[in-house]
């Protein structure tokens, strides 16, 4: 009988665990048959793939460098919504409903902008980035081993490296 | 009455006594306690009567109740199992096959998270700087 009962505490336990599920897996069933949001799926398959190419620029070598520790990446997102805040506020409520952590929130007059983190043994393993415009609303999800310090660089990388091009025309003149 | 408890055992051994006869013989027994065999007989009768009784159940057996709750257990793992796959089969929808086309959406998407997380930092940095502003002014 004491098995028995075990058992089903661990059934129910497993079963509540799905319903909560991540965030983002339970925006994709619900939105999984809206045709207004894009859904797209990255597994960690592709990205081991990426790893075996070369990269050609500073920037890439960030981005590959960053991918390689990656799990999978998930993003949902449209452009043409109307209830693109209140999708927003909502996204807000249920990332920290599901015990993620603030990491800083960006507004301004045309966006908000939310990074939220899931941390486990003080390592990021999940990153949530909730954007809420005025028409537009982005839920993206990066998991596996994160450094925030490493996916930032991408973007300065690129800024370098586009600077760089700019100087080069010069000199071409 | 004697004579009566008598002729009602012996009516007993034979086999004719009814219900109401026997609780009689019972009765007399249990409240004038006697030693001898038959007394000690009739008595022991009562006893067994007020003793809880033992039911035996084949091993292989099980009650209802645990078979019920076996049917539970089997149901909720059906079910859990079931939204699993239909979970897994709506998130499979939407994973990239092609790997130029994930190459790219990996690249835009890391690229929107990278310039969002340097936009919170300048602007961190922008009030940095305006702390560092105000320290100024107070100082002088």
């Amino acid at each position: 009988m004491k098995k028995i009962i075990l058992t089903l505490a661990i059934a129910a336990i497993s079963v509540s665990l799905y319903a909560q599920g991540t965030v983002v897996n339970k925006y994709f069933n619900q939105l999984a048959d809206n045709d207004a949001f894009t859904k797209v799926s990255v597994s960690s398959k592709m990205f081991s793939l990426f790893t075996e190419l070369e990269a050609g620029s500073e920037a890439e070598e960030e981005f590959l460098k960053a991918v390689s520790k990656l799990k999978g990446l998930k993003v949902i997102a449209s452009d043409s919504i109307g209830n693109a805040a209140s999708m927003y506020n909502q996204a807000v409520k249920d990332i920290s409903a599901a015990g993620y952590e603030e990491l800083m929130s960006v507004k301004d007059s045309e966006e908000n902008m939310k990074f939220s983190i899931k941390e486990s043994g003080g390592k990021i393993e999940e990153l949530l980035m909730v954007v809420g415009g005025k028409k537009r609303f982005v839920l993206l999800s990066l998991y596996g081993e994160i450094d925030l310090k490493n996916i930032s660089k991408i973007a300065r990388s690129m800024n370098v490296g586009g600077l760089e091009n700019l100087s080069k025309i010069n000199e071409g003149n | 009455m004697e004579s009566r408890i008598k002729e009602l055992q012996e009516k007993y051994w034979a086999g004719e006594t009814s219900v109401k006869e026997e609780k009689e013989l019972k009765a007399y027994f249990q409240s004038n306690p006697s030693l001898t065999p038959e007394g000690q007989y009739f008595q022991s009768l009562n006893k067994m009567k007020s003793e809880p009784k033992v039911s035996f159940r084949h091993p292989k057996s099980t009650s209802w109740r645990s078979k019920w709750s076996v049917a539970a257990v089997i149901t909720a793992g059906v079910i859990a199992a079931a939204l699993v796959i239909q979970d897994a089969r709506k998130q499979r929808d939407f994973v990239v096959e092609d790997p130029q086309e994930a190459y790219e959406i990996t690249r835009k998407a890391l690229l929107m998270v990278s310039s969002g997380l340097n936009e919170g930092k300048n602007y961190s940095q922008e009030i940095k700087n305006i702390n560092k502003a105000e320290e100024l002014i107070k100082e002088n």
